[in-house]
């Protein structure tokens, strides 16, 4: 391998890792308030990508405008499967939502392949087409994804530690019964944790399409290799989502040049590898 | 009007009775400790009072308004608060995010306005940092305010927590055996703290086994024995009454 080409691979590894590590973090925020794993974490990105196409292929919105929707659209979605799946069956099981979660992630699949069964793409946000690091070439809408990423957990981090109702969040995440008792209403936190996830979602879709397609299907695959990079860096544990994320990109971009076609079993041996010997992940103690 | 009124409390766990057809009342502004052997239902009659457990009938009254039912938040935000037996901090934050967390309730701005921390949010953000700073002053650890709250001392964890619980400013604070686990020293600064809190117009309700404290600063004392009521009243008559005495001691025959 020479050094262009390794710089290749991981500023490549580092976009989609990007895009992991988003997915992750939704996984993250809404189990560490809930305790509940959500299986349709992938769906709001496949939600933001198809959203984004109708805005900007059917309604000819304007990209900042196609994007506020977008991502008010996917909230919503987010906030409904909250109130009308999760809350009414709240003091059920965690295996219980965790299933539930599965089921709505099928029907919102189905949902979208009743609209179409075609994959959809639209062109990259403005700016260079491609941008020479050294010899590695990157498309500019890497620069986007990346930048994207970096402010989404620049803001995440800044509401969780100087906000309140971030650190109510936080607090919920360590002892919900005691973050009850000390009036914090959980179950609206549960419902913050929904949109806030979705909207992380929605804006993972929204960077990621121009790059790949968007179909109805691809959200299953986008939100298993979030939850790998959830395993890989922690379960519960935030810089952890990030790390995996990261990783799982960089891993999966390097592996896929030394075996090719095996991108995503890649992906899932890791994971595997990660629940044998190491089931903390890497940033969490036992 | 009595602050806290209780009428006909019941609950079962698995067929067994753990209150028992419990009816007190607890006036405004007094010192009310509940007191008996172990398992008799104390903790459990603060955990239906604060709305952790539902009850299977009776009423609670709190400032005149039915209470019981109410998720325990609500309860929280409308000034009844409580603390546990086992210290439950949020161990990764600091001692001050603690606190300011317990205001969370009264907390106004909404989600978009914590997003983008609006000039009101700020203010907001400043008047809950003055709050809990004033009541980590009260209890004697503002100087470990920027601590994690899990790196502190059993007893000063202890304090924290009822900070916590004080700097939403509630009318009523239900403390589940605040001395367990504090040295003779720490108890002693425990009994003057209660009785602070009594005198910023706080009504007290304490489950405690220690009785030296109980009887020092208690104005009422509600004695239950398996689940049910054995005697009320105030400290001097609860140390003559024959039932007590057996329920603690043991029949003589």
């Amino acid at each position: 391998m020479f050094p262009d080409q390794i710089l290749q691979f991981l500023l490549s590894g580092l976009t989609i890792g990007s895009i992991y590590a988003l997915i992750a973090l939704g996984f993250t925020i809404i189990y560490n308030t809930t305790g509940i794993i959500n299986f349709a974490q992938g769906e709001f990105v496949m939600l933001g990508g198809m959203f984004m196409v109708g805005c900007t292929r059917l309604l000819h919105l304007p990209l900042p405008v196609g994007m506020l929707v977008t991502i008010m659209a996917v909230m919503l979605v987010g906030a409904l499967i909250e109130r009308l799946a999760i809350k009414p069956a709240r003091n059920k099981s965690i295996v219980t939502l965790i299933i539930i979660t599965i089921g709505v992630s099928i029907a919102l699949k189905a949902a979208v392949a009743f609209f179409s069964k075609d994959s959809f793409t639209y062109p990259p946000f403005p700016g260079p087409e491609h941008v020479s690091i050294g010899n590695a070439s990157l498309p500019g809408q890497s620069l986007w994804i990346m930048g994207t990423a970096g402010c989404i957990m620049a803001a995440l981090w800044l509401f969780f530690h100087f906000t309140i109702r971030g650190k109510a969040m936080r607090a919920c995440a360590i002892n919900r019964e005691a973050a009850n008792i000390v009036g914090i209403d959980v179950e609206k936190m549960s419902l913050l944790s929904f949109g806030l996830s979705a909207l992380i979602g929605a804006i993972a879709g929204i960077v990621v399409t121009p790059t790949t397609q968007m179909a109805w299907y691809r959200g299953t695959e986008l939100g298993m290799k979030g939850f790998c990079a959830v395993i890989l860096g922690g379960l519960g544990s935030s810089p952890g989502a990030v790390i995996g994320g990261l990783l799982l990109g960089l891993l999966e971009t390097f592996g896929n040049y030394l075996f090719s076609g095996y991108r995503d079993a890649i992906a899932f041996s890791i994971f595997l590898l990660v629940i044998f010997i190491r089931p903390q992940g890497i940033l969490r103690r036992k | 009007m009595a602050h806290l009124q209780v009428q006909g409390l019941h609950k079962t766990f698995d067929g067994i009775t753990a209150v028992n057809d419990l009816y007190f009342d607890v006036r405004r502004n007094e010192i009310c400790a509940i007191i008996g052997p172990n398992g008799a239902g104390k903790t459990t009659t603060f955990n239906l009072l604060s709305g952790v457990l539902p009850a299977d009938r009776g009423k609670i009254f709190f400032d005149g308004n039915e209470i019981l039912g109410l998720p325990p938040h609500d309860i929280a935000r409308r000034g009844m608060v409580r603390t546990f037996q086992t210290v439950s901090l949020f161990d990764s934050m600091t001692v001050l995010d603690n606190v300011k967390v317990g205001c969370h309730g009264k907390a106004g701005a909404g989600l978009f306005s914590a997003a983008l921390r609006t000039p009101g949010l700020r203010r907001e953000e400043k008047e809950i940092t003055k709050k809990a700073m004033e009541a980590l002053k009260l209890l004697g650890v503002a100087d470990r305010a920027y601590d994690q709250a899990g790196s502190l001392p059993f007893g000063q964890q202890r304090l924290v927590d009822i900070a916590r619980a004080l700097a939403s400013d509630p009318e009523m604070i239900l403390l589940d055996e605040p001395a367990a686990g504090l040295n003779a020293h720490e108890t002693t600064e425990l009994a003057s703290l209660i009785l602070a809190l009594k005198n910023r117009g706080l009504t007290v309700m304490i489950i405690e086994h220690d009785m030296e404290l109980i009887m020092e600063i208690a104005d009422s004392i509600v004695v239950l024995d398996q689940g049910m009521k054995i005697a009320c009243g105030p400290p001097a008559d609860i140390q003559k009454d024959p039932r007590v005495i057996t329920a603690y001691l043991g029949d003589e025959d």
